[in-house]
């Protein structure tokens, strides 16, 4: 059931309702959320509910032997078990015939003729992000961030919430189970929120996102070769900004939902595409991700103590590799991590000498340059942020090549077809730039813009809420296509 | 100010035959607000059932080609061909009225917008 359907606004009426009928029965809303997340993920697959299930049970079983051991050697293998088990299936899943398809090349390149045992694997929806949420909870009780539950329904909703089940916000348990045990609240800045954040991201999926990919993106990535250098430069800056409107579209749809629910959610995005560095991207991209891979993978390659110099880089580029390959089992994910994770080390050496050079003091040690404690450097002028955005967004952009493309083959003759500077544009209107130029400008309006027009409009009578509502809806569906394609991340 | 003849055995009878007086101070008292300073969650639930109400509403008379489709998509069995031939009815009642005309006029200078070239 995709968000932005019929489908899912009956659903959701139907759910929003009942959460709110339920409001002072904790249990039994728990167990209705509880229904109604199998049904929202049963409704692409209901064979897929055993895995879901699955990965549930492993997790609090994890969680309730580690509330009943106390010696750390135990414990710390009874984490490892646990997230092996999360890891392998996700692997299987997700890398099998990855693997295979490399052996097979490689056994070919040595001279070996092998038959290797291929299978037709179907990738889960949402594998990762329930994975995700398994780990950080088993990770969370050893490392003492939060309580294991007892109740098998508060662990089961936390993995399988409808709302953030299927791509994300990775949301952690310290942050939603303590949620569970308060009766819910639903303040009229909330409602007002939750609309807008529903509005956006269907402005954000329906319209932008859809016409950029269908005008721009997808025929010019289909073959570059036939494609003019200013549509190719064009589609470059279009799939960054498509990809942005896709996969925030999601977020704010999750954390409206969710909010009209009476659970809050952290923000996921706050206009990445104005961000003056590298570091600062990865602060303000798919945030609840981005500090998933500095807590629980940087973190467990750094171990406990903090580091400088190559073991410090060397942490930070391996963490945007393996992030690159979490997207895909392709070796264009693990060219834009390897891209990212260079940019990422090149920008703290560079900044480290600058800063020593005119402070005669080195910075201190990254805790966390990947989406971490990255203090921007005082005194910086507009031309240097100038500066600073303009490398930033085009690495960002650039690499966007490699993710978007579905062989290395496609984006090197991306490449190459862009920097041979022939031919006009023929592919990018009016309408197109409006909306990249539109979608990019925004970026650089203040971060809670629609948090201040929720707090503004709470006391609007429910009518003129319901035909803000209502007609900004209808606008968008009048405008936009018939049918919604799925959003991007739920291929990962 | 909510009308207590609402409650009386005899103004229930007319419920559904007198709009005016009976379903407005329904809504009225539906969406009433909660005390100042006091966040009153039952209430704002209904306020914003009632908001999604008014917004299905909206679709409802301007999409009625939409909700036609959407109908068509449903698997079929004698519930289902039933929403279809309502939903049939109910769009060539708002080509009638006017209402369901509004899209096509707007989809194209939407389209419009969209072919136009350097």
């Amino acid at each position: 059931m995709l968000f932005p359907t019929p489908e899912f606004a009956i659903f959701f009426f139907v759910v929003f309702i009942a959460a709110w009928l339920m409001r002072t029965q904790a249990e039994p809303r728990k167990a209705m959320l509880l229904a109604v997340s199998y049904f929202f993920y049963g409704y692409w697959d209901w064979h897929l509910l055993g895995l879901l299930a699955g990965s549930s049970t492993l997790n609090y079983t994890a969680g309730v032997a580690l509330a009943n051991t106390k010696g750390q050697k135990v414990r710390r293998r009874i984490v490892a078990v646990a997230v092996a088990l999360d890891l392998g299936v996700l692997g299987i899943f997700k890398y099998y015939n990855f693997f295979i398809d490399s052996l097979t090349d490689l056994t070919l390149a040595l001279g070996i003729h092998r038959d290797m045992p291929f299978l037709e694997i179907v990738l889960p929806i949402g594998i990762s992000f329930f994975t995700f949420h398994g780990i950080s909870y088993i990770v969370d009780i050893y490392r003492g961030h939060t309580q294991p539950v007892r109740s098998p329904l508060d662990l089961f909703l936390y993995i399988s919430f409808f709302p953030q089940l299927v791509a994300g916000p990775i949301v952690r348990a310290s942050h939603f189970l303590p949620q569970l045990k308060k009766t819910p609240v639903l303040n009229r800045a909330a409602v007002v929120f939750g609309f807008l954040l529903i509005l956006n991201g269907m402005l954000k999926k329906v319209v932008v996102a859809h016409y950029i990919a269908v005008d721009l993106v997808d025929p010019v990535f289909a073959d570059p070769t036939q494609a003019s250098s200013l549509d190719l430069l064009a589609a470059h800056y279009a799939y960054a900004v498509q990809v942005y409107c896709d996969f925030s579209a999601y977020s704010d749809f999750a954390i409206g939902t969710a909010a009209l629910l009476g659970f809050r959610f952290r923000k996921n995005f706050d206009r990445p595409l104005a961000a003056t560095s590298l570091a600062q991207l990865w602060q303000r991209w798919h945030i609840s991700l981005s500090t998933w891979l500095r807590d629980y993978l940087y973190r467990a390659l750094r171990g406990e103590k903090h580091e400088t110099g190559f073991r410090m880089y060397r942490n930070i580029f391996l963490t945007m590799l393996l992030g690159g390959l979490w997207h895909g089992a392709n070796w264009t994910f693990v060219i834009w991590g390897a891209i990212h994770g260079v940019g990422l080390c090149a920008e703290r050496i560079i900044k480290t000498s600058w800063h020593a050079f005119r402070t005669g003091r080195r910075l201190a040690p990254a805790g966390a340059a990947v989406a971490g404690d990255y203090p921007e450097q005082p005194g910086t002028n507009r031309f240097a942020t100038f500066i600073g955005w303009l490398i930033t967004f085009h690495l960002f952009t650039l690499a966007a090549i490699f993710f978007r493309s579905p062989h290395l083959d496609v984006a090197l003759r991306f490449f190459a077809a862009m920097f041979s500077f022939q031919g006009g544009s023929h592919l990018l209107t009016p309408f197109l730039l409006v909306l990249i130029a539109g979608a990019v400008a925004v970026q650089f309006l203040p971060g809670n813009k629609i948090e201040r027009f929720a707090e503004r409009a709470q006391d609007w009578p429910p009518a003129i809420l319901g035909l803000m509502l209502g007609m900004g809806l209808l606008l968008i569906e009048m405008i936009g296509p018939d049918g919604v394609a799925p959003f991007i991340y739920f291929q990962f | 100010m909510v009308d207590q003849s609402l409650d009386t055995p005899r103004s229930r009878k007319y419920f559904w035959f007198r709009p005016s007086r009976s379903l407005l101070p329904a809504l009225r008292r539906f969406t009433r607000r909660s005390e100042f300073g006091k966040p009153d969650s039952a209430a704002n639930a209904r306020n914003a059932a009632a908001a999604m109400l008014i917004a299905f509403a909206v679709f409802l008379l301007f999409e009625s080609e939409g909700i036609r489709h959407f109908t068509r998509d449903l698997p079929g069995n004698a519930v289902t061909d039933i929403m279809v031939q309502s939903a049939d009815r109910w769009h060539k009642l708002m080509q009638r009225l006017g209402p369901a005309q509004v899209q096509p006029a707007i989809r194209e200078v939407f389209e419009r917008i969209r072919a136009t070239r350097w």
